[in-house]
């Protein structure tokens, strides 16, 4: 389990991050979320020893990250813009990672180079951008770590990709309980993958949240009624999130149980009703709302 | 704790990441080593004046101590490794990646540090291989060949282990590749910054300064290749125990240094790559110590370059220079011309440091120049004149094949007062109160003007200045140095006084140190016309015998008035002196001329046949310009011929090396000489002219001085 207590860094005075306490269970997917500056990368930073907290304690496993060799070996971090050496090939790479991290699976780094079609004799800083990001996951994938931290891992995959990297994500979990800390601050990259969600705005963390716990208290329907109902009258004591209608279609997304929610519907006459996926946007809107933000302005 | 195979896992991988500096110093000691030892037997063995010896000893030259190949190979090597190895650290990217890795940061360093260390030695030892299997090929390897190359590698491994912490220690304070290189530099040369201002503020605001060898003993020890350089050269020819314990001494510092370096490794802020420096407590400390002494050196340099040497100027140049650097110190911590002058406070207390520096100076605040230590605190004395016996050559460095082309020429001043340890030390401790005395009021002159004080006599061109140098070792082991600069009629009957002194004389003079089985030769030659013999070598202890006794009897006035008849020339294993044989010394006269060598002055002046007396008349026109060679008016001579007229003359006269070597001691005016003629030049191979002599201005004939209108 990774566990942030009360963690400060400022840069030259300005808090890049400000007291941010999360808990990251194991097993999870863990989304990290907020607007450039937000302190996603300085958390990040700190969560891998990068950094030294001015405040507060990083802690894995029970134990201090900064500067504790037993604890760097649990993790595999994925900067933002990740360093190659000069003139390095993925086999270079892979020879590197080697020594520090004991349980590097150097056949099947070389299996996955091959199913991203990467040649692994080229030297990377002939490869796109993209493809460096590929290569970049293929390592933090074959060191066999228990957690794996990935700054802006998916920002300049294409959608192919960004779908292989995140199914390869989700069998490594599968398999192995690998624990991804993802930062982004694009919410859609991450609302098919993360179980467990951080939102950081202005080195703060807004909220941290189950996706799950969060999904269940805001439900999204579609319906079409049979007379002209006034919606606001059917759902009174219900908060309504956003009421969209389109013709007589109706989507509504409503904050409450969904039993009660449902029964409402129940008592008058509706010719169609569907219950739809939230989106992560959508959940956000509706738990910022309440911490007093207006996440349009917050992320995308 | 970490395996010896991780360890040399991350060794091979570290040099993959940096194999430049490792090829680049391989490449220089291929060519300082076996190119140029293969070039030196080439070149030996095609001449036809082959001599073995001489190759031998470049050849030890060449892979031992004092190579300046190696040295600069090393000073290059210890930078570029110093800085490559730690360059990371100013890279977000690299920094990210290398501090996320489960390694200890003191592996991390361990790793890099063994690999710069490593990387040097093994290029330097396989190239000495290549460069002793060349030699065994060729048959000049012999065991002192090897021996030199052990001390070589010896003293190299430990300064190259010296600058390349230091320079690891720059880049561990700063963050960002263009500060490290000028951090580096800052500390290798900091040093001699300093004592460059400081020896230019002392020699500009106070008459009495003396740097001598304080100032070369702060550049030692402040500048890490200012001692390598000083070490590696005078190696061959100080004793082995001395330079061991040098080597101790420059591992401790290194010691402690690689501890320094390791703390700030660990210390540093990831945070801080791409910043200018890696700890903000280190940059006003940085800041200030760059800022005082640049800017003093800046007003000293503009006061220089203006002529007029003004006080104007130089305050001008402080300020001028302060604000430059301190601008740009500011706008590199920062990387925004904007921030040019941030931290006001810092640059006001800058200022006031300076203007307080610039006010002790210029007020003599702490009374520099009439400073004496009392008397009864000082243990003993030194004392050395300038234009006194600079005959004397005080050469003390040469390698133990005493091959003339390693001798080194010491500072006579320097050695002598070094050297000398009078404990009867009144008459110079008077001489020192003279000088402290004068010193004080001429000063207090220049400063009621508002000018400077440049060293200057602060005498009129024409009056005669004694100037000397004076140390006081006092008894509680601290040494002060002053130079005093004294009209010569004030000090004549402490100078003379002071000749008289035993033991002064036995430390000024050389000639009573001398063991016989030192000296190679020794060669005695006319004075006056040039004759030479060479004493035998069963002579040399008697005739030196003789000459010390005489020496010690000579008296100021002797000297300053009789011209020597004699020179000896004595040639040892660690110097090549002469000494003057006054008319005086007359069981020494004796005993030359039993080995040959005619001394009587009166045959040779009977020779003399005439005698032109030349009075060049110090002219300036309006213009302040020297007269040209054009104007007749400026020079006059009369030839007299007169046999008595010419012994009269000849009584007269310093010959031209006496004055030379003594002019201070002696009241010549150069612009009155005295020629033999023709006949002379061809008889003895003089120039066309003939022999020329000075006169005595105590002595000048009276007809010469109407004749000639001497100084009308």
């Amino acid at each position: 389990m990774i566990e942030a207590m009360g963690v400060s860094k400022k840069f030259g005075g300005i808090a890049a991050v400000d007291n941010v306490t999360a808990e990251i269970v194991d097993g999870n997917v863990f989304g990290l979320v907020g607007t450039n500056g937000a302190g996603k990368s300085t958390f990040l930073r700190m969560l891998c020893g990068v950094l030294k907290p001015d405040a507060g304690a990083v802690k894995i496993d029970g134990m201090e990250v900064f500067e504790n060799v037993r604890v760097k070996e649990q993790f595999f971090y994925i900067s933002d813009d990740q360093y190659f050496f000069n003139n390095a090939t993925p086999e270079d790479m892979k020879s590197y990672y080697q020594i520090m991290y004991p349980d590097f699976d150097g056949e099947r780094f070389v299996k996955l180079l091959k199913q991203f079609d990467l040649d692994q004799k080229r030297k990377i800083h002939t490869f796109s951008k993209g493809m460096k990001k590929q290569v970049s996951v293929i390592c933090g994938i074959c060191a066999h770590t228990k957690y794996l931290f990935c700054d802006e891992t998916f920002d300049g995959l294409d959608p192919v990709m960004r779908q292989a990297v995140k199914s390869i994500f989700v069998k490594e979990i599968a398999e192995r309980e690998m624990t991804p800390v993802i930062a982004s601050h694009n919410l859609r990259e991450l609302e098919d993958i993360c179980d467990h969600v951080g939102l950081l705005h202005k080195g703060g963390m807004l909220l941290q949240k189950d996706l799950f716990d969060m999904k269940l208290g805001i439900h999204k329907i579609q319906c079409v009624f049979q007379n002209e109902e006034s919606v606001e009258e059917i759902f009174s004591g219900i908060e309504l999130l956003k009421v969209d209608k389109r013709a007589s279609l109706y989507t509504i997304t409503a904050k409450g149980r969904y039993e009660e929610i449902m029964g409402r519907l129940d008592k008058v006459k509706t010719i169609f009703v569907e219950v739809l996926p939230l989106t992560l946007e959508e959940i956000f809107i509706s738990e910022t709302e309440v911490v007093g933000y207006d996440i349009k302005k917050l992320i995308l | 704790m970490i395996s010896r195979n991780l360890f040399c896992r991350l060794q091979k991988e570290d040099i993959k990441r940096r194999p430049w500096p490792v090829v680049l110093v391989f490449l220089l000691f291929f060519l300082a080593l076996p190119v140029s030892c293969a070039m030196t037997i080439e070149n030996q063995a095609g001449n036809e004046l082959y001599d073995a010896e001489y190759l031998a000893q470049m050849l030890t030259n060449a892979v031992g101590v004092g190579n300046v190949a190696i040295i600069l190979i090393s000073i290059l090597g210890a930078v570029i490794f110093g800085l490559s190895g730690f360059f990371y650290l100013h890279s977000r990217k690299k920094v990210d990646l290398y501090h996320s890795m489960p390694v200890r940061r003191e592996v991390q360093y361990a790793v890099i540090y063994v690999n710069g260390l490593g990387c040097y030695v093994v290029s330097y030892l396989i190239n000495l291989l290549l460069c002793f299997l060349l030699l065994q090929m060729n048959g000049f390897m012999d065991s002192g060949i090897f021996m030199g190359a052990l001390a070589s590698i010896a003293i190299n491994v430990v300064f190259y282990s010296l600058i390349y912490t230091i320079t690891i220690n720059a880049v561990m304070l700063t963050g960002n590749i263009i500060v490290s290189c000028l951090g580096t530099a800052v500390f290798l040369a900091y040093g001699p910054l300093l004592v460059f201002v400081r020896a230019i503020y002392f020699g500009e605001y106070f008459a009495t300064y003396y740097g001598g060898d304080i100032d070369t003993a702060i550049f030692n020890t402040l500048s890490p290749v200012g001692i390598y350089l000083v070490t590696g050269f005078r190696a061959s020819s100080v004793k082995e125990s001395e330079i061991i314990w040098m080597l101790i001494k420059v591992s401790a510092v290194t010691v402690a240094l690689i501890a320094c370096s390791v703390f700030l490794y660990k210390k540093r802020p990831s945070e801080a790559a791409g910043s200018a420096m890696a700890f903000d407590f280190v940059k006003p400390i940085i800041k200030f110590m760059l800022v005082v002494p640049l800017s003093l050196g800046g007003g000293i340099l503009f006061q220089y370059v203006s002529g007029s040497r003004a006080l104007e100027w130089n305050i001008f140049g402080t300020v001028f220079t302060m604000i430059i650097i301190y601008a740009v110190i500011e706008m590199i911590y920062n990387f925004d011309i904007r921030s040019a002058f941030r931290n006001k406070i810092q640059f006001a207390a800058c200022a006031a440091v300076i203007a307080a520096v610039v006010m002790v100076f210029r007020f003599d605040f702490i009374k520099y120049d009439s400073y004496l230590p009392g008397k009864d605190s000082v243990e003993s004395m030194s004392i050395s004149f300038e234009g006194m016996d600079e005959n004397l050559s005080y050469v003390t460095d040469v390698d133990e094949q005493g091959l003339a082309y390693s001798r080194v020429l010491t500072n006579r001043y320097d050695y002598e007062i070094e050297g000398m340890e009078l404990t009867d030390f009144t008459t110079v401790y008077e001489l020192a109160e003279l000088g402290a005395a004068r010193a004080e009021k001429i000063s207090a002159d220049h400063r009621r003007n508002g000018a400077f004080y440049s060293n200057a006599s602060g005498s009129s061109e024409q009056e005669r200045q004694y100037r000397y140098y004076v140390k006081f070792k006092l008894k509680s082991g601290r040494e002060i140095y002053r130079v005093y600069s004294v009209p010569a009629d004030e000090a004549e009957a402490m100078v003379s006084n002071l000749y008289e002194n035993a033991e002064y004389k036995e430390s000024h003079y050389s000639v009573y140190r001398y063991k016989t089985e030192d000296i190679n030769a020794v060669y005695c030659r006319n004075a006056n016309i040039g004759n030479e013999i060479t004493v035998n070598r069963g002579g040399i202890e008697k005739l030196l015998e003789l000459y010390r006794e005489e020496l010690k009897g000579l008296t100021w006035d002797e000297r300053t008035a009789e011209n020597p008849v004699a020179v000896l020339n004595i040639e040892s294993k660690t110097s090549n002196e002469e000494y003057f044989i006054y008319p005086g010394f007359e069981q020494t006269i004796a005993f030359i001329t039993e080995q040959g060598l005619d001394l009587d002055q009166t045959a040779w002046e009977e020779e003399v046949k005439e005698l032109k007396v030349v009075y060049t008349k110090p002219f300036f026109g309006e213009s302040g310009n020297a007269a040209t060679e054009s104007d007749e008016s400026l020079e006059k001579s009369v030839t007299y011929t007169d046999k008595e007229q010419i012994r009269e003359i000849l009584g007269s006269i310093f010959s031209t090396g006496y004055y030379w070597c003594n002019d201070s001691m002696l009241n010549v005016d150069p612009d009155l000489t005295v020629w033999t003629g023709s006949e002379f030049s061809s008889e003895y191979g003089y120039n066309e002219e003939g022999i020329s002599f000075y006169m005595n201005q105590d002595k000048i004939p009276g007809f010469v001085l109407e004749d000639i209108g001497y100084k009308e």
